[in-house]
């Protein structure tokens, strides 16, 4: 090739990308999202963590299932981090609950919080629990059982789901999706947030939720 | 000594044995956005992107005849992903962009030179979000202009280039993205050794 044609060449070459209107890949929006708001006596909520947030979950020591736990926390967070597609949240196991943002405890062991303030109910198969501050505008904290922690959210797993594996990852792979802020249930029986979930990953309707969760202005934050 | 009196030395001394030379790259590289999203109805779309990064690579260039030279190169440049939306924005995770170029690069005595290359951009990053499972190695093509000046035994200079490559990670494939492509603006000083003149 001689230099006059290589310069032509590269004289294409830098038309081809000066006029190359390529765009970055685009998502369409994604449909099947449910409402996710939280109702309260004052109205609709969005409550979510900030995002790019780390929300720390730990166990409850002790009691036959806290390894199940252990296991499950693993599953459900994994299962949650990996459809938060620009890092709206990340969903870490810690050993210690002091480090913790939220508790899981199946219904058999004494929580490690003091929950006078904001009981939990009866659980059914779980049970997530928090209570707003007086302003409206976050969480009140669970004092450990010996004073201080962050604790923000208790999570409780009735104790024969708890004992059982899969059970187990179906309830708290459900719990997390209200702990990451997800106030309803989804309509969709199949999906993850149903009130019964049948299965323990979410669904595309599960992600359309939660995405739209993290990309909504919060009036809660934890 | 005009300033691309150097260059056009330089390029015009093609045709000799031994006259390939070493050059290194330093520099910054502007991205447009990796990826755009929609989100869902009702919610604040996202767009992502490389954040502008420190850039540093060499090239290796040998005469292939008056003028032209063949180029063979890589370089790195060490990012941040950003993610925009309506309501914040933030950094995300550390990036690594790499990138390996063939070309050439032609100039005329007295001028600027002008290149051209082909190659592949790979970009590294922790394996989450739009990076879980990878992103591959991205075909690139690249086009730049600069200009070189001679300083006793070494050459300084500065070049401005162009490039192009898609961009299609199995994480945003898996969330039903349209495929596009990047656009990288880098701005290079450049020093070199060796060579006839
Ligand atoms: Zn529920």
């Amino acid at each position: 090739m001689s230099a006059r044609a290589c310069a032509r060449v590269a004289g294409l070459l830098a038309c081809a990308l000066a006029l190359a209107g390529c765009d970055a890949p685009t998502v369409p929006a994604r449909t099947g999202a449910y409402p996710f708001a939280l109702q309260t006596v004052a109205g609709e909520v969005v409550m979510r963590w900030p995002a790019g947030g780390t929300v720390r979950v730990a166990v409850a020591p002790g009691g036959a299932a806290a390894s199940n736990l252990q296991a499950a926390v693993t599953a459900g967070a994994a299962q949650w981090n990996a459809v938060a597609l620009y890092g709206e949240y990340e969903l870490v196991r810690v050993s210690d609950v002091a480090d913790a943002d939220v508790v899981v405890a199946g219904s058999d062991v004494p929580l490690p919080v003091d929950v006078s303030a904001c009981p939990p109910s009866s659980p059914g198969f779980g049970l997530t629990t928090f209570c707003l501050s007086p302003d409206g505008r976050s969480l009140t904290t669970f004092p450990l059982a010996g004073g201080g922690g962050h604790i923000r959210m208790v999570v409780t797993v009735l104790a024969s789901f708890a004992t059982d594996g899969a059970a187990a990852r179906r309830v708290v792979a459900h719990e997390l999706g209200h702990v990451l802020g997800i106030a309803r249930h989804s309509p969709n029986p199949a999906d993850l947030m149903a009130a019964a979930a049948p299965t323990d990953r979410p669904g595309p309707a599960d992600v359309a939720t939660v995405l739209a969760l993290y990309h909504t202005p919060a009036t809660v934050v934890p | 000594m005009p300033l691309c009196l150097a260059a056009a030395a330089g390029l015009g001394a093609a045709g000799g044995a031994a006259a390939q030379r070493l050059e290194v790259r330093a520099g910054m590289v502007l991205s447009s956005a990796l990826a755009h999203d929609a989100i869902a109805q009702g919610s604040s779309p996202v767009t992502v992107r490389a954040r502008l990064a420190p850039l540093a690579g060499a090239a290796a260039l040998v005469p292939l005849r008056e003028r032209l030279l063949l180029e063979v190169g890589a370089a790195v440049a060490l990012s941040r992903l950003r993610a925009q939306d309506g309501l914040a924005s933030r950094d995300v995770q550390s990036l690594t962009v790499v990138q390996a170029l063939v070309g050439v690069r032609y100039g005329q005595a007295g001028r600027p030179y002008l290149r051209a290359a082909a190659g592949g951009v790979r970009y590294f990053s922790a394996d989450r979000g739009v990076f879980a499972g990878g992103a591959g190695v991205n075909p690139a093509l690249e086009a730049g202009a600069g200009w070189t000046r001679r300083a006793g035994a070494w050459r300084l200079g500065a070049e401005l280039a162009g490039q192009l490559h898609p961009f299609d990670p199995p994480a945003l494939e898996a969330a039903g993205a349209e495929k596009g492509g990047v656009r990288r603006l880098l701005l290079m000083a450049t020093l070199s050794r060796g060579g006839r003149t």
